[in-house]
């Protein structure tokens, strides 16, 4: 198990590092000359040059990324023009809300997604399950950000049930920053009115983010139980005489979530690239949407940042589900134990 | 004469047999049938858009402030109603299929035959150094969505339809190596690739002869499911403001700027939604059907 999480670990690390060169190239030599970039264009050649060799410009490309990296570790990810702040406190301004979103929008793809699953693998061939698969096919064919739009029009704008866009309503105060997520903010501080009012707000998009992944994994859940069913080591239990209800959920169900997990994994990871686009839709204020704002003004600190961030953030989450996924299967474990 | 005699030969070939029996598990399957016929459709609406549109000239910058925010099903000239400049929606639907179906065709045109090459070679050659430098680059580019890092490179560069094409273009050969590299390293160690190498064959006849073929089946089925994939990616772009620019009728561009008149005119982004989600929903039938025909 150690084994396996080291070797995930070792992997993860050198993609981050091969992502930094990436984005490096990407950000710092396909734009062109950033010196020129920086100063006005009737600048002479000669402060040209001194600001170059300040900046550390006229070393060559290996060195430059060098010094770059060092600064990364630092926690120093540069000066952004969009909002004229260090990238860092950028970050660390927007990252929490847009985590909020993310993690709601994960906690109710989890539930959501078992509840359908099981419902439709014990019905198997009933109508709960051939709704199941309806809503699968749907969900599948209309992209997060129309759902967006969807939810918004339905259930904001005609029914009024949620409010159509932002973090608070205007007349709830914003609680004093401690960890920058809101709604923990909000418990800090004892004001229940305003964590309320964040996942009010957080969950239309939270819900357009999570239905796609959801009702795939519900199928592939429910595909999982129907195939586990008709194994021998089931027909075992139930003649063993042991409860309906165990076999289901103790026998049954975990071998069949292990390929729903790894699938639910990617979805969750996904969901910061199509937080993206709903946050744009719901104007929740979080980092997506400020990256996309940067990104709009060609702020290349902060796209640089947007990458890292979001390639850090999914692979944590891959680790994180490589391990559940370990845990659930002992057949990994021991592989490589026995190896 | 002769051609007749060719295709009784052809009825007769093995391969010919087996492309019945798949044929057949594809059309008992009514969702497979569905998909193959929404995909037709949204093709055969891809291809010929300029010339079956009531008004091909509301492709691009075309005003006539008297037709403009007619309801759908209101004006039986614009059955699925008029935007701000009162062009028609449905035909501007229809010219973003175009769009739509042009970028898929190019960026998979562009990913298929490098990722799936890439992948073969790293999987016959599993636990050598040539596989681990290929896999290890695609696993750079799979670290991140696939959305934010062609985000971050048509940021960078102009935004505009073709360096969309190319940013999704960059970001999705991985996926083709990957699956072709699964598929191919389990095939390995099989008998007939073991057989190949005793009689002494050429690396390239094993690996585009006799393993490629075994692994067409998963490939084309991801080919398939990536239509609506690059579509919709295609679209976050230009919903974003960072693919195609307006006036161009993409289907992304149109629901972002059909947003900036919600709630009350919804159909201007609702329509060519609904156009997104019907060639992602076709493609995904077909590719579970195809997927179901090749599965033994």
């Amino acid at each position: 198990m150690r084994t396996y999480i080291a070797r995930r670990l070792g992997f993860v690390l050198f993609s981050l590092i091969g992502l930094s060169i990436l984005v490096f190239y990407l950000a710092r030599v396909i734009p062109g000359d950033p010196v020129l970039m920086m100063v006005d264009p009737r600048t002479s050649p000669a402060i040209i040059e001194e600001l170059r060799h300040k900046l550390g410009l006229d070393k060559p490309l290996y060195m430059q990324y060098w010094f770059w990296l060092q600064d990364v570790f630092r926690g120093d990810l540069g000066f952004s023009v969009y909002t004229k702040r260090s990238v860092t406190s950028d970050v660390l301004e927007y990252l929490p809300i847009s985590l909020e979103l993310v993690i709601l929008a994960a906690l109710m793809e989890i539930a959501g997604s078992f509840i359908l699953g099981v419902l439709a693998g014990s019905h198997a061939y009933k109508w709960p399950d051939n709704l199941v698969r309806i809503l699968s096919y749907i969900g599948i064919s209309i992209p997060s950000f129309v759902w967006a739009i969807i939810f918004q029009l339905i259930f904001a704008w005609q029914l009024s049930l949620f409010p159509t866009s932002g973090l608070l309503s205007s007349n709830v105060l914003k609680p004093p920053r401690v960890t920058g997520f809101t709604s923990l903010d909000s418990l800090i501080a004892g004001r229940f009115d305003a964590f309320a009012d964040v996942i009010w707000h957080a969950t239309l998009p939270a819900l357009a983010l999570c239905i796609g992944g959801m009702t795939q994994d519900a199928r592939i859940i429910r595909s999982g139980m129907v195939e586990n069913k008709d194994k021998e080591y089931i027909a075992m239990a139930t003649s063993q005489g042991l409860p309906k209800r165990l076999v289901m959920f103790k026998y049954l169900l975990k071998p069949s979530i292990i390929p729903a997990v790894t699938v639910m994994g990617m979805d969750i990871a996904s969901m910061l690239g199509n937080a993206f686009l709903v946050e744009t839709v719901f104007l929740w204020p979080g980092f997506s949407r400020h990256a996309i704002k940067a990104m709009y003004r060609s702020d290349l600190n902060t796209i640089i940042a947007t990458v890292l961030v979001i390639g850090l953030i999914f692979a944590i989450v891959n680790i994180i589900t490589d391990i559940i996924v370990a845990y659930l299967d002992p057949r990994i474990r021991l592989m490589e134990r026995g190896e | 004469m002769k051609k007749i005699r060719l295709f009784e030969t052809i009825k007769q070939s093995p391969r010919w047999e087996s492309f019945r029996r798949m044929w057949y598990k594809f059309s008992r399957s009514p969702l497979s049938i569905a998909g193959l016929v929404i995909s037709a459709a949204c093709i055969f609406i891809g291809l010929f858009a300029p010339y079956i549109v009531p008004y091909p000239e509301h492709a691009g910058y075309f005003h006539n402030y008297a037709d403009a925010f007619i309801s759908p099903f209101q004006n039986s000239n614009y059955i699925f109603g008029t935007d701000e400049y009162g062009r028609d929606t449905l035909t501007r639907t229809m010219l973003g299929f175009q769009y739509s179906l042009t970028m898929a065709g190019v960026v998979l045109s562009l990913v298929v035959a490098p990722g799936v090459i890439l992948g073969l070679i790293a999987g016959y050659h599993k636990d050598r150094w040539i596989d681990m430098v290929i896999m290890r680059i695609c696993d750079i580019f799979i670290a991140v969505p696939p959305l934010v890092l062609a985000l971050a490179i048509c940021s960078v560069l102009e935004p505009n339809v073709f360096n969309a094409m190319m940013a999704v273009s960059l970001m999705w050969w991985p996926w083709y190596a990957r699956l072709t590299y699964n598929v191919s390293s389990a095939m390995r160690n099989e008998y007939f690739v073991q057989a190949a190498e005793v009689m002494g064959a050429s690396t390239f006849h094993i690996i585009f002869k006799e393993i490629l073929p075994n692994c067409l089946g998963p490939i084309l089925t991801k080919v398939t499911l990536d239509v609506g994939w690059v579509i919709l990616i295609g679209s976050a772009l230009s919903y974003v403001g960072l693919g195609a620019q307006p006036p161009t009728p993409d289907l992304g561009t149109m629901v972002a700027d059909g947003g900036n008149w919600m709630p009350d005119f919804w159909w201007m982004s609702m329509f060519p939604a609904l156009g997104i989600a019907i060639i992602i929903l076709g493609f995904n039938l077909l590719g579970d059907g195809i997927r179901d025909m090749f599965t033994e």
